[in-house]
């Protein structure tokens, strides 16, 4: 069993978050893993930023990852958060289903973890695998130790088959927070990318869910929708293996919708913004639900659809 | 030593309880004893009795399961005794996993966690084989809403570590971490009962049995258990359920040869069952547990009580007045809040029983039917024709000259009901009104044919006559529904000569519909003839449908009477004009079976015609065309754009008998089109290029693919190719295995079926 985390800053590398999420990772004193840094083009590490990746044992550059049975590959942004146990859950399941992709839940990394977790547990009060450890713990003190430990003890996972599920698909398609195995790696495909993801799930039979969260995370459409839109354009639609053009385009709907909706509240700048939607609007596909913001932009300019919009 | 086990079983179950030990041999503890109750002397001295634990046989004085547990716990000697079934199996880490958990109390009361399946243990097994994972639980045979759908995760001891030191986690909870369990106890010890209240893959400490001098009940065949589970309860203030299931309970899918003791008809079943709850409730104090016992015991009353009460009920209750004596006496007993909580009417009619011990049929009747329209109004009016099928069209007067017909379940019109229908029409005009199932889209139909109407499946009515017809004559199978009313007749025509296994002689049915034999049984029972079209099809129905052979007609098919008619050339000339193929050109007929494993092959769909179409264009478009009969699904996504008037896809073309007529040599591979085929006397190759592949099914066919066949099994279009071009040579070299094919299944096949059917089926009514 072996994990290759390969860190991909959004855009500049943030040497303090990347600093938090290394010292997650030691922090979980977890040997059978690699450490590797994307560094977007242009970008490189000062000597002491390299001194201390090798202190970390972290390589730069493109992972190099030997395909295994129980190997997989996670990438990460910088800005991303580990939760304790994380490995060991995930070798947990890894050892029950080799060779599959692992759909991870998250929290959120722009909330307090603390104020995420304690909503999780009392949202599962009821469950009887937390009721059965509230009688074995004695000390009831509500401290980080006991709901992390409740966390554990809710932790589980399900086998799903319906690959072919709208609903599950934005949990299933992303290019950073998804277990993949590494004998199902694409080599010609970038590592991190939804290409890469998406024809991973096209061979799949099955799906492992792990549905307690084990990382914190936020998604591509609010931190660099401007990428995100364009690894959605990329997908070539007319090359999908049967049932999944229509389901693209469908899940390609959604997510421009999304972008709209996530940009529209002033997560971007205006330069963006217009940007956002001049690109959506060159997207030839028809949207599903005409009074949808996707809809509207088909019947206006992006001028004026930012100045609705925004 | 830490457990034993204890498994009754029955003299005609000792194959399974050899299944039993072979899944017991991979437990990986042997740290206990298993104790076979059953009066079938065993010599246990056999190599195949051989094991790593120790196996005693125990007699019991009685043949009852009560009695082969009672005798069974009497020599126990491990410290906790664990119910098992024969026909039931465990995980391989059950027992290691009840061993790893610190801290059991004798008065614990554990539960393995039982999950339901169809799946019998070597199905399981081999299934294994096909997948790298570990968790792997057989198909889920219990209700579709309780399907298991998360699995709870067990983590590893070291995984404490990653806490704080301020830790708060004992070793009780790193035992709980890494062996899951859930806990019931105080307020909650009785919640999900349901799942407390069977015996099998319960363990409980043999001692606490002992110290109690708990026993099952010896004179109770069918519920010898109650009694005994609930004073268990009563000693026991903890449940502990493990988290995953451990335990695999098997049901059976064929309740017909092989019934399990909940599936045995019993008239009596339910006065032995108010006997074991009035045994057990009437040791209970007040209490929870009474509460809860109450309660369980009025839902299943609820559930299951009234439907075998109603008068419209199949199921028959022997001797309700002494039920009646016994439940009103059982109601006596029960918590009165509990009975308070049922529904109104339900209420109603147990308190009515409990005052007086009669059956208020009215009340039964009347709820029953509500249940019934409530259900229609649940799913927005669907069902409501079969509702009026079963309230009122099943009461009107028989028609004694109309015949339903329905063929493939109303997809076409063809096939024997349609040959049949025909040779009426032409031999006795007028003598019969003929109804014709059909399902809404369907191009061709007999739709304005005199004497005849067409009726949509299901429909108002499709519900009057399939009530109402005298004569049915179907090729499949009827409605599960369907009431055979005296003075009716029901032709099974069935839909060809079988070639792969078929019901009674299918391992395993657990892919489709687990009661799938029990239905089908109770569906060829109503059946007044079937008709066959050789000896072979009545040497195999005879098992496979379990059916008499003084039933069967063996006359042939009557849908084969157009391979043998005078006129066939000319027929097939003008089947030719009519698909638009020119009369000049011969016909090759490609018609492959439908791979159900292509499903999961993505992308592969657009590949799964293995047969070069480019190539036998290239090289026989001269002189031949090429006419597709597959599967409807591989039709929509094949693109025959490219090659012109050289392919005619008939997939959707209602008649194959006719497309057998015009083809002069069939290419198809394990489909049963080639029994018919043969008929024409016409070259056939079978295009098998996933022979190997196919091993594993073929096991399950009635035919040998190597011997009996009248044509080469081809592996390769090169293969196909070479005999295309050269076809005599394959008839010479295929001579007499084509001759012993053809005695062996057509024999019967002379063109005349049809009559010696109608002459048979019909013979009161025409000659009258």
């Amino acid at each position: 069993m072996h994990i290759y985390l390969n860190i991909v800053p959004q855009a500049q590398l943030d040497w303090v978050r990347l600093t938090t999420l290394i010292e997650e990772v030691n922090g979980q004193r977890f040997t059978d893993i690699s450490l590797n840094l994307q560094l977007p083009e242009g970008q490189t590490l000062t000597s002491t930023q390299q001194h201390q990746a090798e202190a970390w044992s972290l390589a730069v550059g493109h992972p190099d990852i030997i395909p295994a049975e129980r190997t997989y590959l996670l990438n990460l942004r910088d800005t991303d958060h580990l939760l304790p146990g994380a490995f060991r859950q995930w070798a947990q399941v890894i050892q029950q289903h080799p060779n599959c992709l692992i759909s991870l839940a998250t929290f959120d990394s722009s909330i307090a973890l603390d104020l995420q977790i304690q909503d999780y547990l009392t949202q599962h009060i009821e469950n009887r695998l937390q009721t059965t450890l509230h009688q074995l713990v004695t000390d009831r003190s509500d401290t980080t130790s006991a709901q992390q430990l409740a966390l554990w003890g809710l932790q589980n996972y399900s086998i799903q088959t319906n690959i072919q599920s709208l609903k599950y698909l934005s949990q299933r398609l992303r290019p950073t927070g998804l277990l993949l195995p590494s004998m199902q790696l694409f080599p010609d495909i970038p590592l991190v990318s939804l290409q890469q993801t998406l024809s991973l799930l096209q061979s799949a039979t099955e799906v492992i869910r792990l549905h307690v969260p084990t990382i914190a995370r936020q998604s591509w459409t609010v931190t660099t929708p401007l990428r995100w839109l364009s690894e959605l354009q990329m997908i070539d639609l007319d090359h999908l293996a049967l049932g999944w053009a229509p389901l693209i385009t469908q899940y390609r709907q959604q997510q421009f919708n999304q972008i709209l909706n996530v940009a529209g509240r002033r997560q971007v700048s205006t330069a963006t913004h217009l940007q956002l939607l001049t690109q959506i609007k060159q997207t030839q596909t028809p949207p599903i639900h005409r009074w949808s913001r996707l809809g509207l932009l088909r019947m206006l300019s992006p001028r004026v659809a930012h100045q609705l919009f925004y | 030593m830490k457990f034993s086990l204890i498994t009754p079983y029955l003299p005609s179950e000792y194959d399974q309880l050899l299944a039993l030990k072979t899944n017991l041999m991979a437990q990986t503890t042997t740290d206990f004893e298993w104790l076979i109750a059953g009066t079938l002397p065993i010599d246990l001295d056999q190599t195949e009795w051989q094991a790593p634990f120790t196996i005693r046989q125990v007699h019991p004085k009685a043949s009852t399961v009560g009695a082969a547990r009672n005798a069974a716990m009497a020599v126990a000697q491990g410290d906790w005794l664990v119910f098992v079934d024969s026909d039931d199996y465990l995980l391989p880490t059950a027992l290691a996993t009840v061993t790893a958990l610190e801290g059991l109390k004798s008065t614990t009361f554990i539960d393995l966690n039982q999950y339901p399946t169809y799946e019998p243990h070597v199905s399981f097994v081999n299934s294994l084989t096909q997948t790298s994972a570990t968790d792997t639980l057989p198909k889920w045979g219990g209700p579709k809403r309780q399907r298991l759908r998360n699995r709870s995760l067990n983590l590893p001891a070291d995984l404490l570590t990653e806490l704080p030191t301020t830790t708060p986690a004992s070793s009780a909870v790193q035992n709980w971490l890494t062996h899951k369990y859930l806990l019931f106890t105080g307020e909650d010890r009785f919640e999900q009962f349901g799942r407390q209240a069977k015996i099998t893959g319960k363990i409980l400490n043999r001692q606490l049995v002992e110290q109690h001098h708990w026993q099952f009940d010896e004179a109770n065949a069918l519920y010898p258990d109650y009694h005994f589970l609930t004073q268990a309860m009563l000693a026991t203030p903890t449940y502990l359920r493990l988290a995953d299931p451990l335990y695999v309970r098997v049901k059976h899918n064929d309740p017909i040869n092989q019934p399990s003791i909940h599936q045995l008809e019993d008239p009596h079943r339910w006065h032995h069952r108010l006997a074991a709850w009035q045994l057990a409730l009437v040791d209970l104090p007040v209490g929870p547990l009474h509460v809860a016992f109450s309660r369980f015991t009025l839902d299943r009353l609820h559930r299951y009580l009234y439907q075998a009460l109603a008068t419209s009920s199949e199921t028959t209750v022997a001797d309700s007045p002494a039920l009646m004596d016994q439940l009103h006496d059982y109601l006596q007993l029960v918590d009165p809040d509990t009975l308070r909580e049922l529904p109104h009417n339900s209420r109603q009619i147990l308190r009515a029983i409990r005052r007086q011990p009669r059956v208020p049929q009215f009340q039964i009747n009347v709820l029953v039917r509500l249940r019934q329209l409530n259900r229609v109004i649940r799913h927005r009016g669907r069902g409501i024709t079969r509702l009026a099928y079963n309230w009122w069209f099943t009461k009107l007067p028989i028609k004694p000259r109309t015949i339903l017909y329905e063929s493939f379940l109303g997809r076409n019109f063809s096939d024997s009901p349609k040959a049949i229908y025909n040779y009426l029409e032409k031999n006795y005009p007028g003598r019969f009104h003929h109804v014709w199932v059909m399902n809404p889209g369907v191009s061709e139909t007999p739709a304005g044919r005199s004497n005849t109407k067409v009726v949509k499946r299901f429909g108002w009515r499709y519900m009057y006559y399939l009530a109402t017809a005298k004569f049915q004559v179907i090729n499949m199978r009827q409605p599960k529904w369907f009431i055979k009313r005296p003075g009716t007749k029901f032709l099974a025509t069935w839909h060809g000569t079988p070639l792969k296994h078929l019901v009674f002689d299918m391992d395993n049915v657990a892919s489709a519909n687990p009661l799938y034999k029990s239905i089908f049984y109770q569906q060829s029972r109503q059946w007044d003839y079937l008709v066959t079209a050789n000896q072979f099809s009545v040497d195999v129905f005879e098992h496979a449908f379990m059916y008499p052979t003084d039933q069967m007609l063996p006359s042939g098919y009557p849908r084969n009477d157009i391979l043998s008619a005078p006129d066939k050339d000319e027929q097939a000339q003008q089947i030719k004009r009519k698909l638009g193929i020119p009369l000049d050109k011969k016909i090759i007929l490609y018609a492959p079976t439908w791979r159900d494993d292509d499903y999961y092959g993505v992308g592969d769909y657009k590949f799964t015609l293995k047969l070069d179409i480019d190539r036998l264009k290239r090289e026989l478009g001269d002189e031949y065309v090429l006419v597709l009969r597959t599967h409807y699904f591989i039709t929509e996504h094949l693109d025959t754009t490219g090659f012109g008037d050289f392919v005619y896809n008939e997939s959707s073309y209602d008649d194959i008998s006719e497309l057998y007529l015009i083809a002069d040599v069939l290419i198809t591979d394990y489909s049963s089109v080639f029994f018919d085929y043969a008929i024409l006397k016409r070259p056939i190759l079978y295009f098998v290029y996933d022979y190997e592949k196919y091993g594993s099914v073929l096991r399950g066919f009635y035919l040998n693919m190597e011997t009996d066949l009248p044509g080469p099994l081809l592996k390769t279009n090169d293969d196909i190719l070479a005999a295309l071009h050269d076809l005599p040579a394959v008839t010479q070299q295929y001579a007499a295995a084509y001759q012993r094919f053809s005695q062996r299944f057509n024999a019967w096949e002379d063109g005349h079926a049809s009559q010696r059917v109608v002459d048979t089926f019909f013979a009161d009514e025409l000659h009258h």
